[in-house]
């Protein structure tokens, strides 16, 4: 590509030197009329007509059926809810299919595998775009669009909410773990997993007193809330509040504890009014979520 | 004779000096007859009274009645009466209340409303404005709170009665007091005997709340006119009392209320009601409001079968925001919905986890809502809605919540709990003290 590039840029300035230094001043108007015809018509039509013919012929590629795992993504405001192992039935969907593994906010995502996520929301358009593996995919309330991705490099990927959705939009972010295809096998096997909860767990009974329980599930226990993310593995993510802050029990604090502070406009209420005990008591215990 | 001043830049500014002196030359000259006791100069009356008039009558051009507002409401009428005897009639009197005798010497003396067509010279947004604002100069206090316009709208429902009401309907609506029976004693229905018990202040607080909610609290009246606080939490009924006496939960009728007593009362006054029944198994009553909402008939709830089958059928989405549910049945059955399972597609969490029994003995600052008034829990919602709902420390979590809820969301729900019958709590769980 480099190569082709060179010829062109040198043609360009070639030409563009002959006709100002080498042989300047005016030309009949029989040679201006074949230079519009040949090198304005003839030329760009043979010549695009042949690039057109070989775009086309590698559209297929890019369409081709997955034959990884079908992940469905739904965009909410302002977090990711994600589902492995869906059955992603053929033709457009109006609602994502139910199943799946649950979990939010970090895609995992076999390398050398070509993936399927579809893509929904329930609320407003958003778009979900990992720069580094795929262009963007707009995310629209009503209906299911798909996206076949093949990640080729293992690695951790920063994607965003490319569509602006509310006030806590650029503060929608995810990352995606690209592994390999035995890894990704073990980690979804591993978060369809329940939690193991002790009944007497103080930061459990805490969370359950103060209502969070209402929107968040861990599955395992009696929180089974389908407002907000899944917690039940929430540790095991690199992030908190959908790419907002690094995962720590300090930062789990201080998101419980000042939410609309960390992330403005967010759904999930302040707890600012628990005292730092019981702010401390939760966040230690959702530290225990691996 | 012709006069002429030239005008000169020192002239002028000693000029300006001199009128902006003026008033204060008169106002510290004693000249000023500001003693109630000379009344007013006739014409300075007239002026002060038309003005007062006008204003009224321009600024309440912006008010306007909700449409599910019914002025001739026995319920509205009910529940403006108590705040009246407490806020009003001190002043304006009332049906067999004589004016009293020290209100006769102020400047300018308030009107017996009950009287003539005092009344009636106003518009009901006049009313409404008048009651919401206040008057200044003339004593008339504003509402406590400017969040509140259904409080505001069930007084001018009170005042609209007014004039028709005879001294024994007066006492019986505000006062709780039977007809014919003896001056001081209260309207003693279910549980009423539990006064003999109480000393006092706290004797005489109950008698002050009974004449809205009932010594049960199940409220007077009638039906679903006042909230259930019979068998709330304590320790949410201290915590919401604490709240009107502090003003961050607004309400102008409770906040006076709440205000006339210490903290230590406010914490007996929340066991004495907590105590009270509020179970009343199988026999579900639907007030008049959600009946008048709602179209026709039967009050049985929907089985979570219907829940299913209606979604099925209409291919809708029940989440949607107008359009769906048609009739009283599917109404219910959305409304058990969003209590019982809630809608996570719209980012609503079952009310049940926090209100429902277990929700309440996990933390005792969750009210019950099983058997609440459809107009209160609608209303509340709406407030919510509105950023005007405050009041115990956790009030704040139904913001998103009541946000995110559409109007036909807010009336299934308010209708499902009002239907529902009311589930025991878990009395042991809640003698243990709310976590902090």
């Amino acid at each position: 590509m480099l190569a082709g590039a060179v010829v062109i840029w040198v043609a360009v300035i070639g030409l563009s030197v002959f006709a100002t230094k080498i042989r300047p001043g005016a030309y009949g108007e029989k040679a201006g009329l074949r230079l519009i015809v040949w090198g304005g018509c003839v030329f760009p039509v043979v010549v695009l007509t042949a690039l057109l013919v070989w775009g086309l012929q590698m559209m297929p590629v890019l369409r081709a059926e997955a034959n990884g795992p079908t992940i469905a993504v739904s965009a909410e405001r302002f977090w990711w809810r994600v589902a492995y192992d869906v059955d992603g039935e053929p033709g457009v969907a109006k609602s994502l299919p139910e199943g799946g593994v649950p979990s939010a906010n970090e895609i995992w995502l076999p390398a050398g595998l070509r993936s399927e996520f579809l893509i929904g929301s329930p609320d407003v358009i958003h778009s979900l775009w990992i720069p580094s593996i795929a262009g963007k995919m707009d995310a629209i309330p009503g209906r299911v669009n798909r996206l076949v991705v093949e990640p080729t490099k293992p690695g951790v990927y920063n994607g965003v909410c490319a569509e602006f959705c509310g006030d806590a939009h650029a503060q929608m972010a995810l990352r995606v773990v690209v592994v390999s295809p035995e890894e990704y096998e073990a980690y979804v096997a591993r978060q369809s997993q329940p939690a193991s909860v002790g009944a007497d767990d103080e930061g459990f009974r805490r969370f359950t007193e103060n209502g969070c329980d209402a929107c968040h599930t861990v599955r395992g226990t009696a929180a089974t809330g389908k407002v907000g993310p899944d917690l039940t593995h929430l540790a095991s993510r690199r992030t908190i509040a959908a790419g907002t802050l690094p995962m720590s029990p300090e930062n789990l604090a201080t998101f419980v504890g000042f939410t609309h502070r960390v992330k403005p406009g967010v759904q999930m209420p302040s707890y600012g009014m628990l005292s730092e005990d019981e702010i401390a008591a939760i966040a230690g215990w959702l530290e225990t979520l691996k | 004779m012709k006069l002429s001043v030239t005008l000169t830049r020192r002239r002028v500014i000693a000029a300006i000096v001199l009128v902006a002196a003026a008033p204060f030359a008169v106002g510290a000259s004693g000249l000023v007859s500001i003693g109630a006791s000379s009344g007013h100069f006739a014409p300075v009356g007239w002026f002060l009274h038309w003005t007062m008039q006008q204003t009224v009558s321009r600024r309440s051009w912006l008010v306007e009645k909700p449409e599910d507002i019914d002025l001739s409401d026995p319920a509205l009428v009910q529940r403006g009466s108590g705040h009246f005897a407490t806020g009003c009639a001190p002043c304006h009197a009332a049906p067999g209340v004589r004016q009293s005798e020290v209100v006769h010497h102020m400047t300018p003396m308030p009107p017996q409303l009950h009287v003539g067509d005092r009344v009636a010279e106003w518009t009901d947004r006049e009313l409404f404005w008048i009651v919401q604002h206040g008057i200044k100069y003339s004593g008339m206090p504003a509402w406590p709170t400017q969040e509140r316009p259904d409080e505001v709208w069930s007084m001018v429902a009170f005042l609209r009665a007014l004039p028709d009401m005879t001294p024994e309907r007066y006492r019986e609506l505000a006062l709780g007091i039977d007809a014919g029976g003896a001056p001081g004693r209260i309207d003693l229905e279910a549980g009423g005997e539990a006064l003999g018990g109480l000393d006092g202040i706290l004797r005489e607080a109950v008698a002050d709340c009974a004449r809205c909610h009932g010594a049960d609290g199940l409220g007077r009246g009638p039906a679903g006119a006042f909230p259930v606080i019979a068998g709330q939490p304590q320790a949410y009924l201290a915590a919401t009392l604490k709240a009107f006496q502090m003003g961050t939960r607004q309400s102008g009728a409770m906040q006076s209320a709440a205000a006339r007593y210490d903290d230590a009362v406010l914490e007996q006054l929340a066991a004495y009601y907590a105590e009270q029944p509020a179970e009343t198994p199988g026999d579900a009553t639907v007030s008049d409001a959600a009946g008048e909402a709602l179209a026709d008939a039967a009050s049985e709830p929907a089985e979570p079968s219907d829940v299913r089958a209606l979604t099925e059928v209409y291919d809708i989405d029940s989440a949607a925001a107008t359009g769906f549910p048609i009739g009283r049945e599917e109404t219910l059955a959305l409304g058990r919905r969003i209590a019982e399972s809630g809608l996570p597609e719209r980012k609503i969490a079952a009310c049940d986890s926090c209100h429902g029994p277990d929700g309440i003995a996990r933390n005792p600052l969750f009210p019950r809502l099983d058997g609440q008034p459809f107009w209160y829990l609608k209303t509340h919602l709406e407030l919510w809605k509105e950023g005007h709902r405050d009041g115990t420390r956790f009030a704040h979590l139904m913001d998103p919540i009541a946000i995110n809820m559409t109007p036909e969301q807010i009336k299934a729900v308010s209708l499902w709990y009002e239907s529902r019958e009311v589930r025991p709590l878990d009395r042991e769980a809640l003698a243990v003290p709310a976590g902090g």
